[in-house]
């Protein structure tokens, strides 16, 4: 059974790892400065894109928005980026609720991204102190098999540079946003692409492992996370947790950064370029293409005998045999269950609804004849003292129960004008008692 | 002796009385409870009423308010129904931000208004793209007794009936607006629609307008609403399946009872206009 | 009112079982143009205040693409969440948690049956137990009064939408879910061809698992 708690890392997996990477070998066979594979893929929609680096996976989509710019920047759009960490990616995931780790994620992301001024902004203000786009990209986490950050900024990354937004035009008092039928979509402007290149240092920085797996990470002691751009230029840097780096090795590493971010950032400008380039050509692209497998008609027919339990014919049974689901012992029991319900069904036509107007707007909806109450008759034998009272009446029916006990209760159904005059007499006969 | 026999053993209870046609509360399967509407009782707001059907109580005000438009829907207002379970109606529920059956409630309401089109958006709007009128419909549940979406459709409707909003006059060449308070008119409402709760007892009987303790022994329930000649909403999450006889036996009764109630909200804002 | 009838009105199903390597099954579900992930995680451990003694606990959760989950995801939670509390033999697993994800992927429409469907599917590749399969099918009824498979191009020209659910045994509706306005005789109609639509979908889930 998996659990919902964090899983904890046992010794034995713990020290198994470390006496591997002590003869310079990952678990997965790569070598310590080797990055797992990335792979981009596109959605219908401009801006949705599903990243995968290993088995790691994530799905980011940018959406936009007409608002009033900040006062403190009034030629200035907005940039967003939120990154959940959903239950799908592994249970201890809470939804909506924000844990340290996301936190600790988005502010690194944001860092990197946005604090370096990755988007024009500028460019996203329609009219000054009036309306600008507010641009969201929501990032979620589908599968976390390690280094969430590295993916969620490449996922961040592909869909900004990916999206198109509206077109608008304002005539004076008027804004108008255009659909993408009528004008085509604007892309937006990326000066440039910093990416995240996570590290993880396991025994006081002996071992610098590049892009580590889930569980590198639960054995780390420490994660450097470098934002660099393709021109080598720093966007970014994290150390977290506890360990004793020298300025050398963290040098060194960024250098081998810097060497990853200039492919990384290749490969997402060449994957936007393909796909913008095949929707150019009116192709219909997206998530539901890459799928492989198709239903055709020919497989329909031929996989019929493995419909073995599915019997149209029983659905449109005669609706009254539907309720005689009987043994040949019960006929006769439920044919008169049959004949009781007939009975209730011409009563239930009969049955008069009134409608009463209370005043001061009230009104009530009653359905008087179908009214029944049920009467508690203290016992028995009071019941036969009392000559008036009469329990068995046509429609009436008696349900006893336990009667063994010695103050019996039955229970009487009566219709509802019979009741007010029952009641009167049962008061009658309290006050004998007492 | 029925009150320990019910408590021990609740659906065997139900079962001994649903054998003989009959529920635990008198009703018959197919009966309905009493419907008790009042409208305009709450003075402060633009339109209220209160729905009692059987104990099942909920409370509607509407609340006018004057908003912007949305920037993609220039001309049109608002209509924002909230639901809300408070402890009042129920030990189910907490005190707190509204609970996931209360965010649930609130979209079901939402899709019925929006479905049935009873209210025409555009005419809420008072200037594209300046100001436009946003309906808050609060209901709030006093007591939970089964059949909530029907009272709460019931209270919005018939609450929507009797809104009548303020004249507002918009100069946008001075982007300046005017209230008159004493001049008010009612809103239109183009079709009243009615919701039926039904509920499905040990996957065959079907029980009409079941009660709290009946919802909760039930295997699943079914909920269709009506809006004129038509349906709107056709609700069955989950639950016993049903065939197609069960299914078109209760929209027909759906039918016979929005034409009942349908006299009574005629009959209770009889006065109010 | 006038039935479409043709091959172009083909479901047009995909799918891709074990996209994730975390959950316990995994599917990637397409209908059309709309896709939907989900994966199935269960039983697992249950919270306390959640612990079902007689059966497993459900819980979903439903993510939409791009903003801050709603109301209206709220509302497909609760919809998938007592789908699967019907269809789980979940009796079998008491004091355990059976944790339902969704997430969307793309949308063009069909996205309440879609998930559903993924839903089943990775039910199916999770192998927990479960009493019956499910299979959902989307209708569309547009403002000429036209019932079709599937969704219009402009999605202004939808009166009314129709998502039934059944189950493989018997083909009874377990549940339905509509959008719009609608007469009696559409809802029917509708009712019917979804019947006999979702029969390939049930064909589609038996392919599906043969070829994996």
């Amino acid at each position: 059974m998996s659990s919902i708690r964090k899983t904890i890392i046992t010794n034995c997996e713990k020290n198994f790892l470390i006496k591997n990477l002590s003869e310079w070998t990952r678990l997965d066979g790569r070598a310590f400065n080797e990055f797992r594979n990335v792979e981009i893929e596109f959605g219908k929609d401009w801006g949705c894109c599903k990243v995968s680096l290993g088995k790691t996976m994530v799905i980011s989509q940018v959406s936009c928005e007409l608002q009033q710019p900040k006062s403190s920047r009034p030629n200035e759009g907005v940039l967003n980026i939120n990154l959940e960490l959903n239950p799908m990616a592994e249970p201890s995931f809470e939804a909506g609720r924000q844990s340290d780790l996301s936190s600790q994620l988005n502010r690194l992301l944001e860092k990197c991204i946005k604090d370096s001024k990755a988007v024009d902004l500028e460019s996203l203000c329609v009219k000054v102190n009036e309306k600008a786009w507010a641009f969201r990209v929501d990032i979620n986490v589908l599968n976390h098999e390690g280094n969430i950050l590295d993916c969620a900024s490449i996922a961040a990354l592909s869909s900004l540079a990916h999206f198109r937004r509206p077109d608008v035009t304002c005539d004076g008092e008027e804004y108008k946003i255009h659909n993408v039928k009528q004008r085509d979509p604007i892309p937006t402007v990326i000066h440039h692409y910093p990416v995240c290149i996570t590290y993880a240092i396991v025994k006081e920085g002996e071992y610098i492992l590049a892009d580590p797996t889930l569980l590198e990470e639960g054995v780390a002691e420490a994660f450097l996370t470098i934002g660099l751009n393709a021109y080598k230029e720093l966007c970014g840097l994290h150390l977290g947790g506890n360990a004793h780096l020298t300025t050398k090795a963290i040098l060194e590493t960024s250098n081998k950064a810097a060497k990853r971010a200039v492919d990384l950032v290749q490969l997402i400008k060449e994957a936007v370029e393909i796909d913008t380039n095949e929707r150019l050509t009116m192709k219909s692209l997206g998530f539901h293409n890459t799928l492989d497998k198709q239903i055709s008609d020919v497989h329909v027919d031929e996989l019929g005998k493995y419909l073995d339990h599915w019997t149209m014919d029983k659905i449109k049974r005669n609706p009254k045999k539907n309720q005689k689901v009987t043994t040949p012992m019960e006929e006769t029991e439920s044919t008169e269950e049959e004949s009781e319900e007939d009975k209730s069904m011409d009563v239930s036509q009969e049955k008069v609804e009134s409608i009463t107007n209370l005043g001061d707007g009230t009104a009530k909806l009653d359905i008087s004849t179908a009214q029944h109450e049920w009467i508690t008759i203290e016992s028995d034998e009071e019941s036969e003292k009392e000559d008036d009272v009469i329990i068995v009446e046509p429609k009436v029916e008696t349900l006893s129960i336990d009667s063994n006990s010695e103050e019996e209760q039955v229970l009487v159904l009566n219709p509802v004008q019979r009741s007010a005059a029952k009641k009167k007499k049962k008061k009658k006969k309290k006050n004998i008692i007492s | 002796m029925a009150e320990q026999y019910k408590s021990l053993h609740p659906a065997k209870y139900y079962r001994d009385h649903l054998k003989h046609d009959i529920r635990p509360d008198g009703r018959e399967l197919s009966d309905f409870r009493p419907v008790v509407i009042n409208v305009g009782s709450i003075k402060t707001a633009d339109g209220s009423s209160i729905v009692k059907i059987g104990n099942t109580t909920v409370v509607c005000g509407i609340k006018a308010e004057i908003s912007r438009p949305k920037a993609d829907a220039a001309t049109k207002g608002f209509l924002v129904p909230n639901v809300e379970l408070s402890p009042v109606c129920s030990s189910k529920f907490k005190p707190g931000p509204p609970s996931d059956q209360a965010q649930v409630l609130t979209q079901i309401i939402a899709d019925i208004v929006g479905n049935s089109q009873c209210i025409n958006l555009e005419e809420l709007c008072i200037f594209p793209d300046k100001i436009a009128w946003c309906l808050y419909a609060d209901l709030i549940c006093i007591d939970y007794d089964g059949s909530l979406i029907d009272a709460c459709a019931l209270a919005l409707i018939s609450c929507l009936k009797v809104v009548s909003l303020p004249e507002v006059s918009y100069d946008p060449s001075l982007d300046k607006q005017q209230v008159n308070l004493e001049k008010r008119t009612p809103i239109n409402v183009n079709s009243v629609f009615v919701s039926t709760t039904f509920a499905i007892f040990d996957d065959k009987l079907i029980l009409a307008d079941p009660t709290v303790e009946e919802e909760n022994l039930c295997t699943g329930t079914l909920t269709i609403v009506t809006c004129n000649d038509e349906l709107c909403y056709v609700h069955k999450p989950g639950g016993s399946p049903l065939v197609d006889e069960q299914m078109s036996d209760c929209i027909e009764k759906c039918m016979n009872r929005s034409n009942s109630i349908k006299k009574l909200i005629k009959t209770a804002i009889l006065e109010n206009i | 009112m006038e039935v479409i009838e043709s091959f172009e009105n083909n479901l047009n199903l995909k799918c891709k079982l074990q996209v994730l390597s975390r959950a316990d099954g995994s599917a990637m579900f397409s209908e059309g143009q709309t896709v939907v992930l989900s994966a199935i995680y269960g039983p697992v451990e249950v919270k306390m205040q959640k612990l079902l003694i007689e059966k497993a606990s459900v819980e979903s959760v439903f993510k939409p693409k791009s903003g801050l989950p709603g109301v209206s995801d709220r509302y497909k939670e609760y919809l998938i969440k007592n789908i699967c509390e019907t269809a789980l033999a979940s009796a079998l697993y008491p004091r355990t948690a059976v944790l339902v994800n969704l997430q969307e992927m793309q949308n063009q429409g069909q996205l309440i049956s879609c998930a559903i469907n993924a839903v089943c599917l990775a039910c199916l590749d999770s192998g927990i137990d479960m009493k019956f399969l499910f299979g959902a099918v989307s209708y569309f009824l547009t403002k000429e009064e036209e019932l079709t498979l599937t969704p219009p191009i402009n999605e202004s020209s939808v009166k009314a939408m129709f998502v039934f659910v059944f189950n493989n045994t018997k083909g009874d509706v377990i549940a339905s879910h509509t959008e719009g306005r609608f007469s009696i005789d559409q809802y029917k109609t509708a009712l019917d061809i979804c019947r006999d639509e979702v029969k390939k979908v049930f064909i589609f889930f038996k392919e599906t698992l043969l070829d994996t």
